[in-house]
């Protein structure tokens, strides 16, 4: 196992340091690792010698577009073998604590989970517009299946959608409730009298 | 030479972190949202919705007659800020479940960051919690018309 050079979490090159023992410095397969012989820093999942530590996080695309851009082809990760694998490899139990990897944080090159307004859905369930927070709620459901199946770019559509029904049914809700104020308070609507409606 | 230096340090890593502006404008939406809730907790401390022309009603129940699944919210949240929890229950049962879920779902997504927000996360976006508030919902929209409750 060659040496390597590592950046922390500070970006300050540190190392270098035999490969193994690079997972118990924190490194992950996105942190960028320098051998001799390489061409220019590289992402550690990236480095054929050093993928079997990193087993359960397949290979980051090097270059991670920035956080919202739902149509990225270049996410592709075409086939993640090393993420299927049942990887006997595992046989570090010294420092490779499988918990690091965290199983159930899908694939930490991806792309960051897509915030989906749940709570902006929910409000709009209680408080207003009904359906619209239902819908929202719908894609929501749809949002960690797809990301899990690591189809980014369908989840970041699903999320989108979750949170244009979340926001239509707030702004909706808005609406409707300056309309209500604007009828009861200037125009003395008695049709709105405490009584007659329910809230 | 035994070891070539590393090559130059690649610029920092933007992938994780959110712009300046971002970050900024982030900041400002929660700032509007938060001050809008407190906004509306005060009112309905101070005023009786069953008094004040100023508490919206119910467009569905204005307009088909029959409750909607969040009926009751603010006299049920009225009456919880005076320490009436009976009459806030009776008000609006499904309130209950929704806002503790609500909530839960203001921290993992809003409060909590890193080990504990993934955690908390699994549980309040997990497909079946959503699918539940969904399934409860409309059960509850039918119920409490059914029972008058």
């Amino acid at each position: 196992m060659n040496s390597y050079y590592y950046l922390d979490a500070a970006n300050q090159q540190q190392g270098p340091l035999d490969g193994n023992l690079l997972p118990s410095k924190g490194v992950t397969a996105q942190t960028l690792v320098w051998a001799n012989g390489m061409a220019e820093w590289t992402a550690a999942g990236q480095v054929a010698e050093l993928q079997p530590l990193f087993a359960a996080q397949p290979a980051a695309a090097p270059a991670q577009p920035a956080y919202q851009q739902p149509a990225q082809p270049a996410y592709q990760q075409p086939a993640q073998p090393a993420y299927q694998q049942p990887q006997p490899a595992y046989q570090q139990p010294a420092y490779q604590q499988p918990a690091y990897q965290q199983p159930a944080q899908p694939a930490a090159g991806a792309p960051a989970k897509p915030d989906n307004y749940l709570v902006w859905a929910i409000l709009t369930t209680i408080c207003c517009c009904l359906i619209t927070g239902i819908v929202s709620i719908v894609y929501s459901t749809k949002v960690d299946g797809l990301y899990a199946a690591g189809q980014y770019a369908e989840a970041q559509a699903a999320a989108k959608s979750a949170k244009t029904w979340a926001i239509v049914g707030a702004i909706l809700g808005g609406i409707v409730y300056l309309i209500y104020v604007i009828y009861v308070l200037l125009l003395g609507g008695a049709l709105f009298a405490a009584g007659s409606g329910s809230w | 030479m035994k070891r070539a230096s590393a090559p130059p340090l690649p610029p920092p890593n933007q992938t994780e972190g959110e712009g300046v502006v971002a970050k900024k404008n982030r900041r400002l939406r929660y700032g509007i949202v938060i001050a809008v809730g407190v906004a509306v907790v005060v009112f309905l401390f101070f005023t009786n919705p069953l008094e004040s022309q100023l508490a919206p009603k119910c467009f569905w129940k204005l307009a088909t007659g029959t409750d909607c699944p969040g009926c009751g919210f603010q006299r049920a949240l009225h009456a919880f800020l005076h320490g009436n929890f009976a009459d806030a229950a009776r008000y609006n049962f499904f309130l209950i479940l929704a806002l503790p879920y609500l909530f839960a779902v203001i921290l993992s997504d809003l409060v909590f960051r890193g080990e504990r927000r993934e955690r908390w996360q699994r549980f309040t976006h997990s497909r079946y919690t959503l699918w539940a508030y969904i399934i409860i919902y409309c059960v509850w929209w039918v119920v409490r018309n059914i029972l008058g409750i």
